[in-house]
């Protein structure tokens, strides 16, 4: 009698478990699950405040991020340094180091995650270029003259 | 009957990671097991000595992809030891909390693991439906289901907010609640037990001698835990019993994860009352001074130990990892002789297997002629595919 009654709550609880539950499946693309605040989806890049540190290249555990930096002489003849990010982002497994160790902010990682690509020269990214007027660390990036 | 021997593996449908396996049978029964590890080295221990610190710990982190959080933990205590740092409170708290979610979302994986290899499929569905929870609180605090970057050199990198703490609670508290009923299902449902009751049997004696660890060691009856042996983070603040038991068998096994799983459960409350306010992270120096140190912790398998040494630049010289399934394969080919053929997927799956983490490669020294050898890429490549 016991045993019957154990078994008669166990049903019930399968049934409240299997009936009164929502499915954990969504009907995925037409319904999209919202990943948490600290996800780390597609990579964002501001150019504004960059400067071109290389911290980001130096931490890079995939060696995803390439800093380029050139010197070019302004019309007043004082020199600039000029340069850009250069991304691989196939190689990228999305740690976000580059972010925790950029100073000014400028690597973000958004809760975008639908990063498929058809090829692998669409994950190449070059971003637009980044002005400084002294260079303001001392990592060894490449320099073009 | 003549005796029969045939491989299993590298390449087979039951073996999740290639790895080759050999048994002698004599009928149903295995008489001899013999293992052959290597195909998935990666070469990591030396891919760290060209790397710095910071790039080191995500490629420690991806030893395994199950305890990833346990091998940052072990590698940045070695590390933060020679560099004579000493991380704040709050930030050790943080580190217990997610070694102890990484414990129970290990455990549960397993058991249904364990439900799956014995063909118990219905605990293997529900088991990973209830391990969702955990692995959604995961993602909440560290962003990831896997891979948590969430143990930096110096501290962690997220902190955990009042209403983080709400969730964890309530996460936890449901958690509990269904390890316990399924340790009242390891004890007492009859499919259960009929395949796991004097399974991979192995006295606690043997498998000290042949030098098994975690819930393995446990299993058998041996009272060894990292955590209770040689405290780390803060573990001696937090009461917890090391689970054991006497059946030496997989049921025995299986217990002992499972009730880990609720004591895991009780520490995080505890970690959640305990843990004060403040920071994070402190200054850790881009340069390591010159030193070496090791490092140990209860991983989810076992005992992981790192040993790090340093040259006093930002480049580790040498990074020695030993993982717990290595130390617990000379185990299971003895749990496995004896036994029925039906038997050797439970037992195996037994000690949580992990065939990635291990592979290691070592050339050693000729210490009575003082002959040292340099292997080149072609004795490599031989080595490699030797039969």
């Amino acid at each position: 009698m016991a045993r019957n009654l154990g078994i008669a709550a166990m049903a019930m609880e399968l049934m409240e478990s299997l009936l009164l539950r929502k499915p954990a499946t969504v009907m995925y693309p037409i319904e999209r699950l919202s990943p948490p605040e600290r996800f780390r989806g597609r990579l964002r890049y501001d150019p504004s405040e960059c400067s071109l540190c290389g911290l980001c290249q130096r931490d890079c555990p995939a060696d995803v991020i390439k800093v380029v930096r050139k010197r070019v002489e302004k019309e007043d003849g004082t020199k600039e340094m000029t340069g850009h990010l250069e991304f691989e982002m196939d190689r990228c497994v999305f740690c976000g180091q580059c972010a925790y160790s950029c100073n000014k902010g400028s690597i973000t990682f958004t809760r975008e995650f639908e990063l498929a690509q058809g090829s692998r020269d669409l994950f190449m990214m070059k971003s637009e270029s980044a002005n400084v007027d002294d260079e303001e660390c001392d990592v060894d990036t490449d320099v073009v003259p | 009957m003549a005796k029969l021997s045939f491989p299993v593996g590298p390449q087979h449908p039951a073996l999740k990671e290639p790895e080759n396996l050999r048994f002698s049978v004599d009928g149903e029964l295995v008489v001899d097991a013999d293992i052959r590890i290597g195909y998935v080295h990666r070469s990591i221990e030396r891919s760290c000595s060209e790397r710095n610190y910071v790039q080191d710990l995500y490629l420690c982190e991806r030893v395994c992809g199950i305890c990833s959080n346990a091998h940052t933990q072990a590698f940045c205590q070695a590390v933060e030891k020679i560099a004579g740092v000493e991380i704040p409170e709050r930030a050790q708290y943080i580190r217990m909390m997610m070694h102890e979610f990484e414990r129970i979302h290990s455990h549960m994986l397993w058991l249904g693991v364990a439900g799956h290899e014995i063909g118990f499929e219905t605990l293997f569905m529900y088991v990973w439906r209830d391990r969702e929870v955990i692995q959604d609180i995961l993602e909440m605090v560290s962003g990831n289901r896997g891979h948590y970057a969430m143990t930096m050199l110096g501290g962690v990198r997220y902190d955990i907010t009042p209403e983080m703490v709400t969730k964890i609670r309530e996460g936890i508290a449901f958690l509990r609640q269904r390890a316990e009923h399924y340790a009242d299902i390891a004890t007492t449902e009859a499919t259960f037990l009929k395949r796991t009751v004097d399974v991979g049997p192995i006295s606690g004696a043997r498998c000290q001698t042949l030098g098994a660890v975690g819930p393995v060691l446990r299993g058998s009856g041996v009272g060894y835990d990292v955590r209770r042996a040689f405290p780390y983070l803060k573990y001696d603040e937090v009461e917890f019993e090391v689970r054991t038991s006497e059946l030496c068998d997989v049921l025995g096994r299986t217990l002992v994860r499972v009730l880990e799983v609720i004591d895991a459960c009780d520490i995080i409350t505890q970690v959640l009352d305990m843990m004060p306010e403040g920071d994070i992270t402190t200054r850790f120096p881009r340069k390591v001074p010159e030193g070496e140190a090791t490092a140990r912790v209860e991983a989810q398998r076992g005992e992981l130990i790192y040993y790090v040494r340093s040259n006093g630049t930002d480049v580790p010289e040498r990074v020695k990892i030993r993982t717990p399934t290595l130390a617990n394969l000379p185990a299971s080919l003895e749990m496995v002789t004896g036994g029925y053929i039906a038997d050797i997927p439970i037992t195996f799956a037994s000690i949580d297997p992990c065939f990635s983490c291990t592979d290691r490669m070592v050339v050693l020294d000729d210490v009575n002629s003082g002959d040292s050898r340099t292997m080149t890429w072609p004795e490599l490549v031989k080595l490699g595919r030797r039969s």
